[in-house]
């Protein structure tokens, strides 16, 4: 597997561990994290990332505010997880139509983020 | 002067809780720095892996964890930890983290929190078992049912749906206090959540003594539409209680048959509150029949507008002709509030 850099933007540090850790066994060892959405902008701005897996509701900046932020002003097409304790439908459609490629509603399944980030990247 | 004291103290008192805040919040950062690796090698090896290699290193890493664990204060940050994974996760990691946190003894604290006088750690203490599901704390919430604080009796309700899983709702049977609209949720959330709606014995709670049981019964089967209930259900119509016939009325709108529509009917013309003949006549637009239809365009002197719409757009859905039955039997020039309600149904708008 060729290596693939991956952010993972999520304010709560016990989770965004345990994925971190979860997509290093799964073979993704450089995986990055920002606490909150003004870190990650930064650090999105400074680096490119083959992947962004974001929680909807961060500190400064959204996941969606992110999102926008990637799509519009960066102009870049890297593929976006957005991971959210709303299911609702609005939610659902106002991300996708932002221009994230995949949404996963909390509690999630961390084997299936793994599939999905896999299926994401073209490695399955 | 004394004003001036005061006002030290509260301006002591805010530093004090700063200080405090800030403490924890960098204990908590320094906990998860120092544990992270354990905690994270122990829950993905305990999912991923099997074998007797594992198995001593998973023991490694549970005694690393529980050495790290140095007090209460810090076991304390640690259970908060796993209550946010548990919350933000599924699948492989539930029964891991239900395992860690007795494995580590964490639900020794979370029993002493429980007994505690404070009621803060009264509610904590009752939360933390509801979340790792630790049944054997049961009498330890179940003791709080009668407690003076709401915010303790609520949470205790919560908590002993999670934890009585041979028997959810169990507590009904001794308490039935002050159950907000957003327990109600709770509780239906809880029984969604948990899988356990199924397993309540609703026939059992639907010949409880307390009405407020019996309404809150009917309505879950509605919400979880169990329609094998309904036959059980539609015996309250005549209870004496009218929360209990509203609930039965929902019922049958949601999930009743033809054979509703006679009671349905005959409990519509018996009823004197409004709330309930609308109810009744919503019903049987869905139930009723030919029989129904005739019934209801006798009904249509009602001088209640609510009421007459509704019949209105009762007939209207059994019949898809309620302009042509009307006109048979009334003359609109002289019934303006019923030529308005026709005026209604025959703008779709108005259907929604």
């Amino acid at each position: 597997m060729e290596i693939v850099k991956i952010l993972i933007c999520e304010d709560d540090e016990a989770l965004s561990s345990l994925i971190r850790f979860k997509l290093s066994r799964a073979g993704y060892r450089n995986c990055e994290v920002a606490a909150d959405g003004k870190k990650a902008k930064e650090m999105i701005q400074d680096n490119e990332y083959d992947l962004v897996i974001t929680d909807i509701h961060m500190p400064y900046a959204s996941g969606l505010e992110l999102t926008t932020y990637i799509r519009e002003e960066l102009k870049r097409q890297t593929p976006i997880i957005i991971l959210s304790s709303e299911g609702v439908e609005n939610t659902v459609l106002q991300s996708f139509n932002l221009g994230i490629n995949d949404f996963l509603t909390k509690p999630f399944s961390p084997q299936e983020l793994v599939i999905r980030v896999k299926r994401l990247l073209g490695h399955q | 002067m004394l004003m001036a004291t005061a006002a030290i103290g509260v301006v002591i008192l805010i530093g004090v809780l700063k200080v405090r805040k800030k403490h924890r919040y960098e204990s908590e950062k320094s906990l998860l720095k120092v544990i992270e690796k354990d905690l994270n090698n122990y829950l993905i090896s305990s999912t991923e892996n099997e074998g007797l290699k594992w198995k001593s290193v998973h023991h490694y890493q549970l005694n690393e964890i529980k050495a790290k664990l140095e007090n209460n204060f810090l076991k304390g940050i640690f259970i908060g930890h796993l209550i946010s994974l548990r919350k933000n996760l599924y699948g492989e990691f539930d029964e891991v983290l239900e395992d860690l946190y007795e494995l580590l003894g964490l639900h020794e604290l979370s029993i002493k929190k429980a007994n505690s006088r404070r009621m803060a750690s009264v509610v904590r203490g009752i939360h933390e078992l509801s979340q790792f599901e630790y049944k054997s704390g049961y009498h330890h919430v179940l003791q709080h049912l009668g407690h003076s604080s709401q915010i303790v009796r609520q949470e205790t309700q919560v908590a002993l749906l999670n934890l009585s899983a041979g028997s959810p709702l169990f507590f009904l049977k001794t308490s039935w206090k002050d159950l907000s609209g957003w327990h109600i949720l709770s509780l239906h959330h809880t029984l969604l959540r948990t899988g356990l709606a199924h397993r309540v014995q609703y026939d059992y709670w639907l010949r409880n003594p307390n009405w407020e049981v019996r309404a809150f019964i009917i309505d879950m089967c509605v919400f979880f539409r169990l329609v094998a209930h309904m036959d059980n259900i539609r015996g309250h119509l005549f209870s004496d209680e009218y929360q209990v016939q509203a609930a039965v009325l929902r019922a049958v709108t949601e999930m009743g048959d033809d054979r509703d529509a006679p009671g349905v009917y005959k409990f519509l013309v018996n009823t004197d509150r409004q709330d309930l003949k609308i109810l009744s006549i919503n019903a049987l637009a869905k139930v009723g029949g030919p029989d129904e239809v005739e019934g209801l365009l006798t009904l249509l002197e009602t001088d209640h507008s609510d009421t007459l719409l509704a019949t209105v757009m009762a007939i209207e859905e059994i019949s898809g002709n309620a302009e042509e039955l009307i006109r048979k039997s009334y003359d609109l020039q002289s019934h303006i509030h019923l030529a308005t309600s026709l005026a209604h149904i025959k703008e779709p708008l108005n259907n929604s």
